[in-house]
């Protein structure tokens, strides 16, 4: 440490009071320490004066905030929004399924409808049904699926792309199994027969949402430690640097890991790169957020 | 701008209502607190835009975190490492794509060297200067001196909002001060023009 950065150090804990008594007598003693503690308030006081926020935008931030909490009517499960969106993708994800399925429904109360009216032996009426059922049966999938669909969602062409979709198992139980803790109580089954079920947003949210949005941040961390952090009790979530909500952007990737342990899942920085961590059954996987690529860790 | 000094005590009632389920305690909470994080985040990140932005996230963060404050800090405390956190995460965020920023749209910013320094006092507002200047420090440097000058933590207390010891907080802040004096072309003498901020700290 050459003089004038000892002076600096000095000076500056001077003028925060957390220099020691010797210190203190020094910048009592020496003019260019008193100087440089006059410098160094100045550059405090520049820094101090900062202008008000404008008023809408506190209103704004704060609204946002209590609306989202009061969606969930829990002061934890707050969302950003990033993770509305995320959201309100994954539901429109499970109504389309729900939406499939009550489409099948009708059309084979249909069909058992045209056998039983077909076997009574009756042919005008018969046919008249006949005539008359395909298509209000498929008038009533239809109207099944529009309604799951437009239940208040948007963004059917995300959706369209959405990895899963035709695979009602593997959807459902995704967010199922890599909940943490917080969200065990969440039912993967929420869409089964339910897309017109109010309920349903609000179980797959709690079942998804906890989990990716409140991933701890562990901050800079060695690549060779990722194993060790993520093995049971490696972090206390309690003394991560903070929580994020960066996964979101890896949402799909994440949700579709087979048995990842969101409660000892992470968010680090390694190498310079943002990550997510999670441990599955067979290791421990690294997710770059970047472009949610997936890589085990070393 | 000098928002007000928050009590202990409030902070600890609130927090303890809106735990319970106290709307109106939580938005209290969040309200009074608010202009102190705002205040954070216009200075780590910069423009007003930003801020805002990661202001609001911010306090999302907090309510979303509320559960496991454990009393053990002051709530204070707690909510700027978690707000200091989400304005930082939201700053990467915005790194990975073009930035609006005053200081990165305009030519030969922070490539300018010492020799080149021109003074623009005259023509670039006080406020654009600070940002820039604080802009050119690394970002270690930069939160550990807008907690200490901005929030008033004490050195312990930054140590635990950032995790380093107390020794290196304050070495940072001194250091960061020190090459803002620099920047900011405050060498003693309070007639000093602002300047134009140049390279990387040395």
């Amino acid at each position: 440490m050459n003089d004038d950065t000892r002076l600096d150090e000095i000076a500056s804990a001077v003028l925060d009071g957390e220099a020691s008594e010797a210190e203190r007598a020094l910048a009592d003693s020496d003019p260019r320490v008193a100087a440089r503690v006059e410098t160094l308030r100045r550059v405090r006081a520049v820094i101090a004066d900062v202008a008000p926020p404008d008023p809408d935008q506190r209103e704004q931030a704060v609204a946002a905030a209590l609306a989202v909490a009061g969606d969930t009517g829990e002061n934890t499960t707050v969302t950003s929004l990033d993770d509305q969106r995320r959201r309100r993708h994954m539901s429109t994800r499970t109504l389309r399924i729900a939406g499939i399925a009550a489409a099948l429904a009708a059309g084979f109360l249909v069909v058992s409808l045209i056998a039983v009216l077909a076997s009574s032996g009756d042919g005008d009426e018969g046919d008249g049904d006949f005539a008359t059922g395909e298509p209000a049966g498929s008038a009533a999938a239809d109207a099944a699926l529009e309604e799951a669909e437009i239940s208040g969602l948007a963004g059917s062409d995300t959706t369209a792309d959405a990895p899963g979709r035709t695979e009602p198992d593997e959807a459902m139980a995704a967010p199922e199994a890599v909940a943490g803790d917080d969200a065990a109580t969440g039912d993967g089954g929420a869409g089964e027969g339910s897309g017109d079920d109010p309920q349903s947003d609000a179980t797959e949210s709690a079942a998804v949402g906890p989990m990716l949005a409140v991933l701890p941040d562990l901050g800079e961390v060695a690549a060779t430690d990722l194993v060790d952090l993520a093995a049971p009790g490696g972090f206390d979530p309690d003394g991560a640097v903070g929580v994020t909500d960066e996964a979101l952007a890896c949402a799909e990737v994440l949700t579709s890991l087979e048995g990842a342990d969101g409660a000892r899942s992470f968010v680090a920085t390694v190498d310079d790169r943002r990550v997510a961590v999670t441990p599955t059954p067979d290791g421990v996987l690294v997710i770059d957020l970047a472009d949610c690529s997936v890589t085990p860790a070393r | 701008m000098n928002p007000p000094r928050l009590t202990t005590s409030d902070d600890a009632a609130l927090v303890a209502s809106a735990r319970s389920g106290d709307r109106a305690a939580l938005e209290e909470l969040l309200r009074r607190h608010h202009d102190r994080i705002w205040a954070i985040c216009r200075r780590l990140a910069g423009n007003d835009a930003d801020a805002a932005d990661a202001t609001q996230e911010a306090l999302m963060a907090i309510v979303r975190g509320l559960d496991r404050f454990d009393g053990r800090a002051r709530f204070t405390t707690w909510s700027y490492r978690v707000a200091t956190n989400a304005c930082l995460d939201e700053m990467r965020r915005r790194g990975r794509r073009p930035r609006p920023g005053l200081i990165d749209d305009d030519p030969g910013s922070g490539s300018v060297t010492p020799d080149e320094n021109v003074d623009v006092g005259r023509t670039v507002s006080a406020s654009v200067d600070v940002d820039a200047a604080l802009r050119e420090l690394p970002e270690d440097f930069r939160v550990a001196v807008v907690l200490r000058d901005l929030c008033e933590l004490d050195y312990a207390e930054i140590a635990d909002v950032l995790e380093i010891a107390p020794g290196t907080v304050r070495s940072r802040i001194a250091r960061g001060r020190a090459r803002l004096a620099e920047i900011l072309g405050d060498d003693g003498n309070q007639d000093t023009p602002v300047r134009r901020p140049s390279g990387e700290p040395s």
